[in-house]
């Protein structure tokens, strides 16, 4: 199938036209506006980040921008490794400067005011605003709570973008289309797949910039990767996608130089899949975060049964109302006050036990404890739990909020559906990585595989993890 | 929410399909359509070339398969695959339940082509992605033209079911 079949020729054409009149009008204001002296930000992971624009300076003077100071990058991981305190800012800095040298890779003959590179550096500097506080947690408070108007934070980054007041008039002088192009973007409605996956596929800038950054402020070094060599191998293909139906279509995608790029792409897949399992997995990182949730859950619940837990916030009454929550209250969230807020119910004993009890542990780190479930079924799970939740009750331990169960699961590649990534030999059509040969290629057999890590948890107060591990090896044998 | 969790309502939207969805595409438009109408099942969804899709529930079905309790078989012929619950499905994994306004929309969408679906749930992100009226049009037209004989069924179905304004 020809992806433009649908319009006549003259149609399309007139199409064209009408997007390059647009796209000539405001790269001279692109122009106008690129900085005569760039600004330099120092970054301990790219060493100098280079802004030669006056959007990427307005934008990072925005309430929405600033606000990613004041949200970890990794969550709460900061109480295992304790270097990894660095921000949504620092990350989304070092996503913006390598759109442009991807960019600039596959593009090297586009001068500097260019359309498409602005909209794709700013979609890169811009694509996690909309995180709520401890990044990827508080989606996953919201689906524990099955809230009904749970939003990606794509999607949330979307309509920070198009409605922020600050936001629209950074924008002004680019039009709504240059705005609406940014959006789409990270909401992934761009119609070029080619951009998009510079932000967002298997091997995009979100990723790069990740991998490095966190392997850095943890110190576990798992993510490193010769990202500059990758870079240089990369190049635009035309490549043909078979629809699940049946139906092939062509399009324009990053393709990586096989011979060269294959070793350093594994090794970025491998680096990606360690630092799942070391870092982003890390049993006491679950613990934390389901201690986290179950904080929050609580604290949801009490105000869903009328009770004053002594803090007033629109979010929170959004949730229990079954609301919509604005784009004005979710930018008050942040890191900052929620920890205030668990600060707070540490300190007060008497608005209610378990709140009370796991905001102390939380904050003086005294998590609950995982022990891992080898043999997964519903049967064990259950027959476990049962018995496990005997005993909270026993000892007081509400199990709603005591039992956690947590089970992780990654693969190294993804090879259904979408962002496949892609490799080219010399004049021959660019495969797809699922596609390698992988007599010649060993280490990628096994990584497309799939090589993968699956964690299962129950996570349970220290006091009683004694009995909870007898009671695992008892029902798994 | 733990995958099992995720599972249940998985095993229970196939099961109200009628014990098999013709190919992956279907399941993730159809979920991300029921949790679209309010029914969170634990999902986070990106819109990619052929629509709106989520890494984990892919992931979920291959755990699913990996525990015996997911069947995927390639439909023979064809680049889809067919999901069904294996027979010892019920021992893995708990049913839960879905929303009763999830349930309606099942009812109405079970039969429908995968294509349809496609074409329904796109018009269902752009427009709550702001695109409405004429804007979301084109913007279908940009992004599936390979679907136009979809749209007005599909149109009339995001009117009916997830009250998209499509004038």
């Amino acid at each position: 199938m020809n992806i433009f079949k649908k319009g006549s020729l003259s149609i399309e054409k007139e199409e064209k036209n009408k997007d390059h009149n647009y796209k000539d009008k405001i790269e001279k204001q692109i122009e106008e506006n690129l900085l005569t002296t760039p600004k330099i930000i120092r970054d301990p992971i790219h060493d100098l980040i280079k802004i030669n624009h006056k959007l990427i300076l307005d934008l990072l003077d925005t309430e929405p921008m600033q606000r990613l100071r004041r949200i970890r990058q990794l969550g709460v991981a900061s109480l295992v490794y304790p270097g990894a305190e660095h921000s949504r800012f620092a990350h989304s800095l070092g996503a913006f400067h390598l759109a442009g040298r991807m960019y600039n890779q596959i593009r090297p003959e586009r001068k500097a005011a260019d359309y498409d590179r602005l909209v794709v550096q700013v979609a890169a500097l811009l694509h996690d605003l909309g995180h709520g506080p401890f990044s990827h947690l508080f989606e996953a408070l919201l689906n524990e709570l099955r809230y009904k108007y749970t939003l990606s934070h794509e999607e949330w980054s979307g309509s920070i973008v198009m409605e922020h007041e600050e936001m629209t008039k950074c924008f002004e002088e680019y039009g709504e289309e240059f705005k609406s192009d940014v959006k789409d973007v990270i909401t992934g409605q761009f119609k070029s797949s080619l951009l998009k996956s510079i932000v967002n596929s298997q091997l995009d800038v979100d990723k790069f910039d990740y991998m490095l950054r966190d392997s850095f402020m943890t110190g576990a070094h798992y993510g490193r990767f010769d990202l500059n060599w990758m870079l240089r191998n990369m190049t635009i293909k035309n490549v043909q996608m078979l629809d699940e139906d049946g139906e092939s279509f062509g399009l324009e995608a990053i393709a990586l130089d096989a011979r060269r790029g294959t070793s350093a792409l594994e090794q970025f897949l491998l680096g990606n899949l360690y630092l799942y399992n070391h870092v982003y997995y890390h049993k006491t990182v679950q613990c934390a975060e389901g201690v986290f949730i179950k904080i929050l859950m609580r604290a949801v619940n009490l105000i869903k049964e009328g009770k004053d837990i002594g803090i007033e916030n629109n979010v929170l009454n959004c949730i229990v109302s079954e609301s919509k929550i604005s784009m004005e209250d979710f930018l008050e969230l942040n890191d900052h006050l929620i920890l205030s807020w668990i600060t707070f119910w540490s300190k007060n004993k008497d608005i209610d036990k378990s709140l009370h009890d796991l905001s102390l542990r939380f904050l003086s780190r005294k998590l609950l404890k995982a022990v891992k479930i080898e043999k997964v079924s519903i049967s064990v799970y259950e027959r476990i739990s049962k018995r496990v939740k005997k005993i909270l009750n026993n000892n007081g331990f509400p199990p709603d909020y005591y039992f956690i169960v947590s089970d992780p699961a990654r693969v190294a590649y993804k090879k259904v559906d979408y962002g496949e990534i892609f490799l080219f030999e010399e004049e021959n059509n660019p495969i797809r990585y699922s596609q390698i040969n992988t007599n010649n290629h060993p280490i990628s057999g096994a990584i497309i595989g799939p090589a993968k890590y699956e964690h299962h948890f129950i996570i349970v107060p220290k006091e009683i993890l004694t009995e909870v591990i007898q009671i695992k090896k008892e029902e798994e044998n | 929410m733990s995958i099992l969790k995720r599972l249940g309502k998985i095993k229970t939207l196939i099961e109200k399909v009628g014990g098999t969805v013709n190919g992956r595409k279907k399941l993730h438009k159809l979920v991300y359509l029921l949790q679209h109408s309010g029914d969170n099942l634990g999902y986070r969804f990106v819109f990619h070339n052929y629509g709106v899709f989520s890494p984990l529930l892919a992931n979920d079905l291959d755990m699913g398969s990996s525990m015996n309790a997911i069947e995927q078989k390639i439909i023979p012929g064809s680049n889809a695959y067919k999901i069904s619950l294996s027979e010892t499905a019920s021992k893995m994994i708990i049913n839960d339940d879905l929303s009763s306004k999830s349930e309606e929309i099942i009812e109405v969408l079970k039969n429908k082509e995968p294509q349809l679906l496609e074409a329904l749930s796109t018009i269902v992100y752009l427009n709550s992605n702001y695109y409405q009226g004429t804007r979301l049009r084109k913007k279908l037209e940009e992004l599936k033209p390979n679907l136009a004989s979809q749209y007005d069924e599909a149109f009339e179905l995001a009117n009916r079911l997830f009250d998209v304004e499509t004038n």
